[in-house]
């Protein structure tokens, strides 16, 4: 028997340490180890001895440590390390603020980054153009990148030899904010807006185009049109989503490449041949590359148009039909958009009848221009002056957030009344559907109902992680609102709101091994699974010391590490559940998986 | 590659057993990034760069003073898990420094490569958070991990991290079916 084996070979270790093995105690320790708690008996051996070793004071080897003086490349860092490098000092700026004693960038063969050294205990600045070892510098985040921190325990040594350092250039399309090396042509020189510009204007290379910047207060060179430059470790930053780079001239170096930028709007643009379409709606944009945009309606569908500034054409008239020779398709955010510019020709044709469009249900929606039948289910308060209103549209199949910019014509739509809304802009971002019904045609169908869907979906996993403000939370009693309030009580919007209702959930993470699910779980559904109802918790914030505190810590203790399926909807990236339940453990389940891994082993 | 920063995705926790997490040597990032993750490539072809496991906690050690830390094993019925939990992850630390073992955990965390004096790597378990659980959810977790593994093993050799793998590993595909097999036969009661 294995177990007697394990004990023969425990005791005699522990003999040859000079210690009385007591067999029947290692035997219930056996038995515990492998039968109660499904260890493997190599491990329960291991663990057994050495508890043993460890009562009577015997020392084991311990295992080594990892060795942390080893120098990485400066491109495999990430923030939390400490960590030790070589590499050249390609800029230092001028320290932001008295604390700071000097930033800049440093780079190696693998990568760059930047690097900040406090004034306070600050070890010997860096100067540019040369190469430092830097030993026990603390990678952290700045601005969400990555940033160097050289601190009173980093030792700075200099290395006194010039070592080859060769960027790798990395295409446009494929840039990321942090720092980089581009190859590109200067494409188009803007004017300058700003007082501290010295220039700016657009870079591009075969992948795509980006915006470059020159602060003044360098050495006042300029970019070429239509030339090649290099650009080593220049700073890319980010911008309401658009990259920019900050373009030191002294330090780029004209190229002899050619470069093929490619021309037109933005990339791959179609041409169209000629078709005919009724101009749904159509307003005026204000900038200087977009003269008009609006909505067409064609025989295949309806579609969002753009008139750039270039075009040639008259005003085009909402209601009345076109013909369109020369026009591109492309996307635009996901969706086909019909670009109109200085090749375009139109001409008014007759009208003619045009069939209503058919209402999509909204699970099918997909970005474009669609037609949906929906009513109501949730208005929220608007965030901006420019809204006129938002909240949840929905119809049998789903629900989906939508939003009417305010203007002359736009109205707000009343609840509970089914409405058709005719060519609504299904829009996409960062994954999510949203509707625009700025210019949609409202059709209200006082005598429908529809039932929205309620259903939802249904996800399992594990709960990977509880985030900050879980438990029970005090939300703004002010209509529409219901923001979490804070500890003071105070709304960011109704400031301080001392008749606040108490509300209990769970923040957190689903994950089922393949995806990472962020989740909300509602209250109804927190009380259900983890025995707390929002009675106890709000008993236990108001009447134990660790208050609202002691609840989080208890609902994690309940929640963490368990498999549950949740029932609900996924919003905004958020899956919102509104129903949940434990997994159980489902024995024909385990028998098909036996006999997946090996029945034919067995 | 041209994934936009702010769009943060969470790195899924893979579900691996024990025996297959020891053998694994192989450690990449992707990207050149300064914010790039390291995945672990485990021998059934797959990159991992978060793991969760339940198992058992057989014995805890504590370091160090000042920037202490606990070096935990966690056992599942193919092998050991070696789970650390340090000052950075303070909420790990103090859910260890409760638990006595032996007991059933639940850990979410990130594995990493350790390079030992002798040339060997070891994959160390950085813990986020470690539970105490009962022996339904070690069960569960023991179907959980056989169904992830067996898939894997199924889907081998697409893309490339399976390519990666059989360059790296070569693996026997059997003797990690076999590990399943052992392990589902474990809970078997």
């Amino acid at each position: 028997m294995e177990t007697d084996d394990i004990i023969a070979r425990i005791s005699q270790k522990l003999k040859a340490q000079g210690i009385e093995p007591r067999p029947e105690s290692i035997a219930s320790k056996i038995n515990r180890l492998v039968t109660e708690f499904g260890v493997p008996p190599f491990e329960a051996e291991r663990t057994i001895l050495q508890d043993i070793l460890k009562e009577h004071g015997v020392s084991q080897p311990k295992p080594a440590q990892s060795s942390s003086s080893d120098t990485v490349g400066i491109g495999t860092i990430a923030p939390g390390e400490w960590v030790t490098v070589e590499g050249k000092v390609i800029s230092v700026t001028d320290p932001p603020s008295p604390a700071v004693a000097q930033t800049g960038v440093i780079a190696d063969d693998t990568g760059a980054v930047r690097f900040v050294i406090f004034a306070k205990n600050a070890p010997a600045l860096l100067k540019v153009g040369e190469w430092f070892r830097l030993e026990s510098a603390v990678v952290d985040e700045f601005r969400g990148l990555a940033n160097l921190k050289i601190h009173g325990g980093t030792t700075v040594t200099p290395i006194n030899e010039d070592r080859p350092l060769t960027p790798e250039i990395t295409r446009i399309a494929d840039l990321r904010p942090g720092i980089a090396s581009v190859t590109a042509k200067v494409v188009q020189d803007w004017d300058v807006r700003h007082d501290r510009m010295l220039q700016t204007g657009l870079l591009g290379d075969e992948s795509g185009t980006v915006k470059f910047i020159i602060w003044k207060g360098g050495s006042d060179r300029k970019l070429e049109p239509d030339t090649v430059y290099t650009f080593t470790f220049v700073p890319v930053e980010e911008y309401n989503g658009r990259l920019s780079l900050t373009i030191d001239p002294a330090a780029c170096i004209p190229s002899d490449s050619v470069i093929a930028v490619p021309a037109g709007p933005a990339g791959s643009e179609e041409p169209m041949p000629r078709f005919e379409g009724k101009i749904i709606s159509v307003r005026t944009v204000g900038s200087d590359t977009i003269r008009e945009s609006g909505i067409i309606a064609t025989e295949d569908g309806a579609y969002a148009f753009t008139i750039w500034a270039d075009a040639q054409i008259p005003a085009l008239e909402q209601g009345s039909w076109y013909a369109i020779e020369g026009a591109t398709k492309g996307m635009f955010r996901g969706a086909p958009r019909i670009s109109i510019n200085q090749d375009a020709v139109v001409s008014p044709v007759e009208d003619r009848f045009l069939p209503l469009p058919p209402a999509t249900p909204v699970a099918d929606l997909t970005p474009g221009i669609a037609t949906v039948r929906v009513k109501r289910v949730q208005e929220w308060e608007n965030r901006s002056d420019r809204m006129l209103q938002n909240g949840l549209v929905g119809d049998e199949t789903g629900v989906i957030k939508f939003v009417i910019w305010g203007g002359e014509n736009s109205e707000k739509i009343q609840e509970n009344i089914v409405y058709t809304l005719f060519y609504a802009s299904v829009e996409e971002y960062n994954g999510r559907l949203s509707l625009d019904l700025t210019h949609a045609t409202p059709l209200p169908d006082e005598d429908a109902d529809i039932e929205v869907s309620r259903g939802g979906t249904s996800i399992s996993g594990a709960l990977v992680h509880v985030a900050s403000g879980s438990g029970i939370v005090k939300r703004c009693p002010v209509d529409g609102c219901s923001r979490v309030l804070s500890r003071q009580n105070f709304c960011p919007v109704h400031e301080f709101q001392p008749g606040f209702r108490y509300d209990l959930r769970i923040r957190g993470v689903l994950d089922d091994g393949h995806t990472a699910h962020n989740l909300l779980i509602q209250r109804e559904a927190v009380e259900k699974l983890f025995s707390m109802t929002l009675a106890e918790a709000q008993d236990i914030a108001e009447n134990q010391p660790l208050g609202a505190d002691e609840v989080a810590r208890q609902l994690a203790d309940r929640a963490l590490g368990r498999y549950f399926k949740v029932t609900g909807r996924e919003f905004e990236g958020i899956f919102i559940a509104f129903d949940a339940q434990w997994l159980s453990f489902d024995p024909g389940r385990h028998t098909a998986l036996i006999n997946r891994a090996g029945g034919d082993l067995a | 590659m041209t994934e936009r920063i702010q769009n943060y995705h969470r790195e899924p926790a893979k579900r691996v057993f024990a025996a297959e997490m020891r053998d694994a040597h192989h450690s990449f990032r992707v990207g050149d990034d300064e914010k790039s993750p390291t995945y672990i490539l485990l021998p059934t072809g797959e990159r991992c760069n978060r793991v969760f496991i339940v198992g058992t906690l057989t014995q805890k050690e504590k370091r160090g003073e000042q920037h202490s830390m606990y070096l935990v094993r966690v056992a599942d019925p193919s092998g050991t898990f070696f789970v650390s939990a340090g000052s950075y992850q303070p909420e790990a630390m103090q859910q260890v420094a409760k638990i006595e073992p032996p007991a059933f955990v639940a850990v979410v965390g990130k594995p990493n490569a350790y390079e030992t004096p002798d040339g060997k790597v070891l994959i160390s378990i950085r813990a986020e958070t470690v539970t105490p659980v009962d022996q339904d959810i070690r069960n569960l977790w023991v179907l959980d991990a056989a169904l992830a593994t067996l898939d894997r093993i199924d889907a081998f050799g697409d893309g490339e991290d399976g390519e990666k793998a059989r360059a790296e590993y070569n693996p026997n595909l059997e003797s990690y079916k076999k590990m399943v097999y052992d392990a589902l036969t474990a809970i078997r009661q």
